[in-house]
């Protein structure tokens, strides 16, 4: 009775990417492994694979983001395909154009992939269902439900520095209730067998069941800190902080926020990792976030060889088909 | 008018035996349905063929969707379709546009539903102007023209002291309010029963709280004004137990169900399925079972459609923008049938929440010569539609049995093939 998910094709392919319901870790670790021998075309004089050479890659980003969309258009590029940047905040569908006329328009312009971010939580599996065949959809964060992608590239991060996932002790701190990336960062996790994830809040930014994620609640920072391998930090909205959520940014940083002081009661090789933008003095000291245990900004260069990875094994995955 | 039913089960009194041998039924507007050995040769007659007759089913929840856009319906097609449910009266929801809120509206709907020479419609008249929460509407007026009860439809109503006034003022003309429990900050922006898979899914949510404390408030209003109160579609166990120490406390409160909400939980809408996207949300199956076990011992007195029929363009969205809602009429008497086999509820009981505890909770009687004949057994043609509403619940139309033959009312055959004289 349930509705199909759109992702993958009857043998198993993934033919969207749109979260990372249901795949199974094999799965992850060939899209991590493909990211790894990516990775070192960022390293090279030349900085480009023909892989998606006369692909056209279509960023369509119904809500604002410079770092994501940035992010999609270099690897897009590192790939050699062509990309089109559609901003989509102020335009057509602000004016009362349905989404799903809006995707047909741009259906129109023939592109072969469509990287969405959007507000609402269920866009980017609604998009798949109603795209035409022949284009895949990559999420780029959809509402507060997930940016697969993200959390790829934090578990890659993390298997570079800490292989080992069925001993690794993760702690997520901050905001989980409204963040996509929590939600990505829980499921890859769990999918890679991640021994134990800890997610250190206020009840009100973490979930009641935060168990159906994978997560452990802990009430203290400085209990759950205590023989971690990997902390993560969120990114704390500006409008949770002023009485609602929170009751000010203050508050959250003597109790949540990450400090050398508290860092030094976690592993001693601890990494400590951030999705950014960071709120330093809110989730993160800004000592911490530039010291030495810190890969805030490995994780922005990883981000490239995983989206590279996932947009190339999508379509290469379609590249069999009529 | 009168009219003999040959060769039915009776199913018009308390205890229905769908296997029980079949008999001959005279229907007359004038008396109350009684058994007969010869069926008078100048009477005309329906071969019923056997199948079980039933009351006329009374709805106490539907939106008709007139007057509003004629794309999601009107009342000749819904009133149509609410007769192929089995339903004689239907209450109309005062959520159309405009809403229920003057007497030419009122008058209107009357007229367009006794054009549709189908089911009866009882209008619900808004509670306040406009369904704004600001100021309150005529109500003797529109009684007077023809209102059944009032109410506020989906809208939570913020204003404690309207609400207090308004009850206070229902009372004094022996107006039943018909009102959901929801608060009108909490959850107001949700789309999902705050559970396991809104969080999942990042889907807002609508606490249980949400619900609990808007009953909570409305018990301790009736304690105050005296006010008799119908809590319009509940959809939780707290809900449930709130209602079971009303009773207990002697309120005179009553409730109802949406149908759906005794079939399907927060599980049937994973993965984002808008075909699960319902203003009363869908909640854990703990709150599924206090529902049924609610309706099996009476606290929930009544089962109603919460029919919402919507066209195809308005489930097109991401799943928190789509509009809520399902259509139900076509699959009402197959989703009440399955009741006994999913449930711990008698077919009696589950026949009983649409006929006399329904108009028990509007004051009203049940119509006598208001009969359905239903083959109870035969499975449903998934293809024939009534109502315009393109979201149909989803389930497993193999699996479904029970069609609306004939209906009908004031001993007049009205849907279904006429009788012979």
């Amino acid at each position: 009775m349930s509705l199909p998910h759109p992702q993958s094709g009857d043998d198993g392919r993934l033919l969207h990417f749109l979260d990372l319901d249901g795949l199974s870790r094999e799965t992850l670790t060939q899209i991590l492994d493909t990211a790894e021998t990516l990775a070192p075309v960022g390293e090279r004089r030349v900085r480009t694979v023909p892989l998606l050479r006369g692909r056209t890659v279509a960023n369509l980003f119904f809500e604002n983001s410079t770092r994501t969309r940035t992010a999609f258009e270099l690897a897009a590029k590192r790939l050699s395909a062509d990309v089109l940047n559609i901003d989509l905040v102020s335009s057509s569908t602000a004016k009362g154009e349905s989404l799903l006329d809006t995707l047909r328009v741009l259906e129109a312009l023939q592109a072969d992939m469509f990287v969405v971010r959007h507000s609402q939580s269920g866009a980017a599996r609604f998009i798949a269902r109603h795209v035409a065949p022949s284009v895949a959809v990559i999420n780029g964060g959809d509402g507060q439900h997930a940016h697969p992608t993200q959390g790829l590239l934090d578990v890659f991060t993390i298997r570079r520095h800490k292989p080992d996932f069925d001993q690794l002790v993760v702690v997520l701190i901050g905001d989980i209730v409204h963040s996509r990336v929590a939600r990505s960062d829980l499921a890859a996790l769990s999918i890679l067998g991640a021994a134990e994830i800890r997610v250190v809040g206020p009840r009100t930014l973490v979930p009641a069941d935060v168990a159906a994620l994978g997560g452990r609640f802990m009430p203290r920072l400085d209990e759950a800190l205590i023989g971690a391998d990997v902390i993560m930090g969120l990114r704390l909205q500006r409008e949770r902080m002023e009485g609602a959520a929170v009751p000010s940014s203050g508050e959250f940083f003597r109790h949540y926020g990450l400090t050398r002081e508290r860092l030094a009661l976690a592993k001693p090789d601890a990494i400590v990792m951030h999705p950014g933008p960071t709120n330093r003095g809110v989730e993160i000291a800004g000592d911490v976030a530039d010291g030495p245990q810190s890969v805030i900004l490995e994780q922005v260069t990883a981000g490239l060889a995983v989206r590279m990875a996932v947009m190339s094994m999508v379509l290469g995955n379609r590249a069999g088909q009529a | 008018m009168k009219l003999v039913l040959r060769n039915v089960v009776d199913g018009l009194g308390e205890r229905i035996e769908p296997n029980a041998a079949p008999v001959d039924l005279l229907i007359d507007d004038e008396a109350a349905p009684r058994r007969i050995d010869a069926v008078p040769p100048e009477l005309p007659s329906l071969d019923g063929g056997g199948r079980l007759a039933l009351p006329g089913f009374t709805d106490l929840y539907a939106r008709l969707r007139e007057p509003g856009p004629s794309r999601r319906g009107t009342l000749a097609t819904e009133c149509r379709a609410a007769l192929a449910g089995g339903f004689t009266r239907v209450c109309a929801a005062p959520d159309t546009d405009p809403a229920i809120d003057s007497t030419a509206t009122v008058e209107l709907v009357l007229r367009h539903a006794a054009a549709a020479e189908a089911a009866r419609v009882l209008p619900i008249a808004a509670l306040t102007v406009g369904l704004h929460g600001e100021a309150l509407a005529e109500l003797a007026t529109l009684q007077r023209a023809g209102c059944i009860a009032a109410g506020m439809a989906d809208r939570a109503l913020a204003d404690t002291r309207l609400l207090r006034d308004a009850m206070a003022y229902a009372k004094s003309f022996d107006i039943p309010l018909v009102l959901r429990a929801r608060d009108a900050r909490l959850g107001i922006d949700g789309c999902a029963h705050d559970g396991p898979v809104a969080t999942r899914l990042g889907l807002r949510a609508i606490p249980v709280a949400a619900e609990s404390i808007a009953l909570a408030r409305l018990i301790e209003l009736m304690h105050d004004t005296g006010a008799r109160v119908h809590v319009s579609r509940v959809s939780s166990a707290r809900a449930v137990t709130l209602l079971r120490d009303a009773r207990t406390a002697g309120l005179p409160i009553s409730a109802d169900v949406g149908i759906a909400h005794l079939h399907f939980t927060e599980q049937d809408l994973d993965g984002f399925d808008a075909r699960f996207a319902s203003a009363v949300p869908f909640r854990s199956a703990s709150d599924r079972a206090a529902l049924r076990q609610g309706v099996a011992d009476g606290v929930i007195d009544a089962i109603c459609s919460d029919h919402a029929p919507l066209d195809a363009d308005a489930s097109l969205a991401p799943f928190p923008q789509v509009e809520p809602g399902l259509s139900i009429f076509d699959r009402f008497l197959p989703m009440l049938l399955a009741l006994p086999e999913i449930a711990d509820i008698t077919l009696s009981r589950a026949v009983q929440a649409v006929t006399r505890s329904a108009a028990d909770v509007l004051g009203a009687d049940t119509p006598h010569a208001d009969v359905v004949l239903v083959a109870a057994r035969q499975r449903i043609d998934p293809g024939v539609r009534w109502s315009t509403g393109a979201n149909l619940p989803v389930l497993d139309a193999s699996s479904l049995h029970g069609t609306v033959t004939h209906v009908v009312m004031d001993a007049r055959v009205v849907f279904g093939h006429q009788p012979s004289r």
